[in-house]
């Protein structure tokens, strides 16, 4: 977008002020401005109802994060199309309300060929470099959201997961835990208690996974 | 009376007027486009980075069937959304070949070589891999798409770019330098740029203002435990941070200084005066992300957004030193890249 979208005479139009760096060319309409004044206005026009939809489009889904106004909720509902074209729809909560504990996924995977079952868990520090560590992390950290809030996708999500780690070790079964690391508090940790201490892990058995297999008969057992 | 109501009306009118011309002279005024070409440089090279550690695990993450999401859950997972990805129209055979044009793409858009047409690529490219692998992202592909976005809108290789030296190489040939300068300089001075630059700055004072909103509702915000709590994430931490155990009064200020920085930041930063300490703070926060919890990634590409706050002329002025090491160090460089026409 040009700086003479508007005839530098056509009053209707507010003007951007030159700056001092302005060349001399920017001041003179150009022969497309003289002739349509009213088409470069209308142009500057939808930009900024573009400007001010755009503006919206960021502040929306932050804002509708909640506890928030059902009408801010509503709003962004119908204009969610805009910020998730442009994958601007987040909420930029970061470590909030409060920094939590996190998730971690353990699992025992075994093989029909090999009598040794493998036994991991992700992420593990030993993943390099440090952004793809970050990516295994955020696929453990969805876990509990979607296990509270979705229990339909949990069940997908864990199939995928377990698929997954069954074909990185070349294994048949696999079973899955979910691990919670809870947060050491300050003052158990000046009494002595470590960050890594065995007590502030927490370990709820996902499901046994088989291929071919039945995911639906042996999830929670 | 009616002559009481017409100024009153006259009044408004300017009023009125002069409020348009503000709006106008905020987003529109024309704006030299170092600042976001420096940004080009930064956030390309992060965005190139971003991209190349995909591959290192290509298949686990974007192969269809098999992967950690696959098409079946990310539908699932984005059923009511209006997410765009080009990895669900790649056949299957050619995923690791798009993979690779994605990155020569991205290289050239680093590089500044067809800016006009790889900068809107790389926007393309960069949502396209974060809406694919939604469960696997984080504030660093919402930086890098954010960033992409409004890069595209300003001629952001305008200047140390391919493109820039590629002209002027064009002109020297034909003999035509100082009429090439003058013609650059006086095209560079758009209203996008300033439109783009706004852009960036509005939003990185969105994410703060909320970022400093959302810790408001947790209890560890308020008390001043947070600090500890995030440093002794083990998942997190890089380095050892457990330290500030022997100094609460250090992790507490810092706790609530957070939350406080950030809300007033979205008001802070528009005083030039506090600007730069405003952006200095955030250096340190960006920075002790980086080094204690490990996410130099996230915490460079938000460093990076401050470029944006940067006046050019401050650019050309503190950067000096810069191009005299690029004249000596690198010879192919364009000696006017900083000063253009100089």
């Amino acid at each position: 977008m040009d700086s003479s979208s508007c005839h530098a005479s056509d009053s209707s139009c507010p003007q951007p002020r030159q700056s001092d760096h302005a060349a001399p060319e920017m001041t003179q309409p150009t022969k497309l401005n003289r002739r349509q004044p009213a088409l470069r206005c209308a142009g500057f026009l939808l930009v900024n109802f573009w400007l001010i939809f755009h503006l919206l489009g960021i502040v929306l889904p932050p804002a509708s994060v909640e506890p928030s106004p059902s009408s801010v909720r509503s709003t962004f509902w119908a204009l969610r199309f805009y910020p998730q074209l442009l994958y601007m729809d987040h909420g930029y909560h970061f470590f909030s309300p409060d920094p939590g504990d996190s998730t971690l996924v353990r699992f025992v995977a075994n093989s029909d060929t090999v009598d040794r079952a493998v036994r991991g868990r992700y992420p593990h520090k030993r993943i390099w470099p440090r952004l793809l560590y970050h990516r295994y992390f955020m696929l453990t950290e969805s876990v509990p959201r979607f296990a509270e809030l979705e229990p339909k996708l949990y069940e997908l999500l864990s199939r995928c997961y377990a698929k997954r780690i069954a074909e990185n070790h070349l294994c048949s079964s696999v079973e899955l835990y979910r691990v919670t690391h809870h947060m050491t508090d300050a003052n158990v940790f000046r009494a002595g208690r470590g960050l890594n201490d065995p007590e502030t892990f927490d370990e709820t058995r996902i499901g046994d996974f088989a291929w071919p297999g039945s995911f639906a008969a042996s999830v929670g057992r | 009376m009616a002559r009481i109501f017409r100024r009153i009306g006259r009044s408004l009118v300017q009023r009125v007027a002069a409020m348009l011309q503000a709006w106008t002279d905020f987003w529109f005024a024309p704006q030299d486009p170092l600042s976001l070409c420096v940004m080009r440089c930064l956030v390309g090279a992060m965005v190139f980075y971003t991209h190349l550690i995909w591959g290192l695990r290509f298949e686990e993450f974007f192969a269809n069937t098999n992967s950690w999401q696959t098409q079946e859950l990310v539908s699932a997972v984005q059923a009511d959304q209006f997410a765009f990805s080009f990895w669900w129209i790649t056949p299957e055979s050619w995923k690791y070949q798009v993979h690779c044009l994605c990155l020569f793409v991205l290289f050239l858009f680093w590089i500044g070589a067809a800016a006009r047409v790889t900068s809107w690529l790389a926007f393309v490219i960069t949502i396209s891999y974060a809406q694919r692998v939604p469960l696997a992202t984080f504030g660093l592909d919402q930086i890098n798409g954010l960033c992409c976005f409004y890069l595209a809108i300003a001629p952001c290789g305008a200047r140390l770019s391919f493109d820039a030296w590629f002209v002027k190489r064009l002109a020297a040939a034909r003999g035509q330098i100082p009429r090439i300068l003058n013609s650059l300089e006086s095209r560079q001075m758009t209203s996008s740029t300033r439109l783009a630059t706004r852009l960036l700055q509005v939003h990185v004072c969105v994410i703060y203002l909320w970022a400093g909103l959302g810790k408001l509702k947790g209890e560890t915000w308020w008390n001043g435990e947070a600090l500890w709590l995030a440093a002794s994430n083990f998942e997190y931490q890089s380095n050892d941070l457990t330290w500030i155990i022997h100094f609460p009064w250090f992790y507490q200020a810092v706790s609530v200084m957070t939350w406080a920085w950030e809300i007033s930041f979205s008001m802070l930063v528009w005083n030039r005066a506090l600007r730069p300490w405003m952006l200095c703070v955030g250096i340190l926060v960006h920075w002790g992300i980086g080094m204690y919890m490990g996410m130099w990634t996230f915490g460079l590409a938000m460093a990076f957004v401050y470029v944006a706050f940067i006046d050019p002329k401050e650019i050309r002025r503190n950067f000096g030193a810069v191009q005299i090491w690029f004249r000596q160090s690198c010879k192919f460089f364009p000696v006017s890249a900083l000063h253009n026409g100089t």
